[in-house]
């Protein structure tokens, strides 16, 4: 018997896949929230290993749904957690993804943002830039860019807690406003091989969804088809496909096409006497 | 530089002339020679293409936080340059590591530069 059920279908896990992050707003109870916001700045070592904590939010069932999606059974839950307080207005931070960028394409680390209160535009919202956690990149070298098309401010209310992918680009955004701006962070590690064992995952596979936004606005053309390439590794991963080396797989990912035989049982079944003309 | 010059002092003449001119009017040269950069991704390395990340870096505007912009101030590097910013430095696309599967930092890079005071 599973200790979490998941949560996100496939639907959802593509999702992730394409975004780098899941949104929960207003998840956590308005009482805790309260106790949160109040918190001193920095590390919260004690506070995160204490059972509340750890029942309002660690193990939330919305929050370790997501967790136990894309991380599979048994993952670890942190026994650590840091209070990102901002109080006075500031420019803001500088793009950067957290510690060093992660090769391969599965996911094994999910950064957590949790928001005791309410943030809006002008309270220092994180920003994230979807879709980033495909780019491996130094975080020093992404320190100059400014405003990137397609940014996104986590404007939320309280007891929101945003679920990403480790690589994802972010930063505090500027903040004008003298409101507390409160964020925790906290994180979940995977244990086990990657399963296709998530919500509602029954048969084989679906094929790999771009969905509506499948190009990110800041995306170039060449950068279109890279993105596309990862997120159906990065699926094939979670999948547990090992995929088999298929010598039309580079075009395959942008044209559809069928087994030459397919092709022609399929012409002959619709024209028996045709013949080999 | 020259048309800057030029123009700071018809500007001083004027206020000489028309008896207003005030001490801070002398520094103005000073402030037109501080270079300002503007920071441009674009998509393709065209000067025509869309831009998809920018930054400002004025050392005459004060450091304080401002909200972040959806959308660039212009789009495309040919129309920034329209209004007065030359181009400091191109994008030379062999020198961008090229890799068939990955992405890594934003396409390709501008920067513009022009001098404070200047339109």
């Amino acid at each position: 018997m599973s200790l979490i059920d998941p949560t996100l279908d496939d639907a959802g896990v593509m999702d992730f896949v394409s975004r780098g992050y899941v949104q929960l707003d207003g998840a956590v109870a308005d009482e805790f929230n309260q106790v949160c916001a109040a918190l001193p700045g920095g590390g919260l070592r004690d506070f995160s290993c204490t059972p509340r904590f750890r029942r309002e939010l660690l193990l939330h069932p919305q929050v370790t749904g997501v967790a136990r999606s894309v991380l599979g059974e048994d993952f670890l839950v942190a026994d650590s957690a840091h209070h990102h307080l901002f109080e006075e207005p500031h420019v803001g931070q500088t793009w950067h993804s957290d510690g060093i960028s992660e090769r391969g394409h599965g996911i094994h680390h999910l950064q957590c943002y949790y928001y005791p209160q309410d943030v809006g535009p002008a309270d220092g919202p994180t920003m994230v830039l979807p879709g980033s956690h495909h780019r491996l990149i130094d975080r020093e070298a992404i320190a100059h860019y400014g405003d990137i098309l397609g940014q996104r401010s986590l404007t939320v209310p309280a007891g929101t807690v945003v679920l990403t992918h480790y690589g994802i680009w972010h930063k505090a955004g500027p903040k004008l406003s003298r409101t507390r701006r409160s964020m925790i962070k906290f994180s979940y590690f995977r244990t086990a091989a990657p399963v296709r064992d998530w919500r509602n995952a029954s048969g084989e596979p679906p094929p790999f969804d771009h969905g509506d936004e499948a190009r990110h606005p800041y995306a170039g053309e060449v950068e279109f088809y890279r993105d596309m390439s990862r997120r159906l590794r990065m699926w094939h991963w979670l999948c547990g496909i090992d995929p088999p080396g298929d010598p039309a797989r580079g075009a395959k990912l942008f044209v559809a096409a069928s087994p030459l035989r397919d092709v022609v049982a399929a012409a002959a079944a619709a024209d028996p006497a045709g013949g080999n003309r | 530089m020259d048309a800057a010059i030029a123009e700071w002092l018809e500007g001083t003449r004027a206020k000489l002339a028309a008896g207003n001119l005030a001490e801070a009017d002398l520094e103005g040269i000073l402030q037109r020679s501080r270079q300002q950069i503007l920071d441009l991704c674009v998509k393709p390395p065209n000067m025509r293409a869309p831009i998809s990340s920018w930054a400002r870096f004025d050392p005459s505007a004060p450091h304080e936080p401002t909200l972040p912009d959806q959308e660039p101030p212009y789009p495309s590097v040919l129309e920034a340059m329209d209004t007065g910013w030359r181009v400091a430095q191109c994008p030379i696309a062999k020198l961008y590591r090229f890799s068939n599967s990955d992405d890594d930092d934003l396409g390709f890079e501008l920067a513009l530069e022009k001098q404070a005071g200047e339109p």
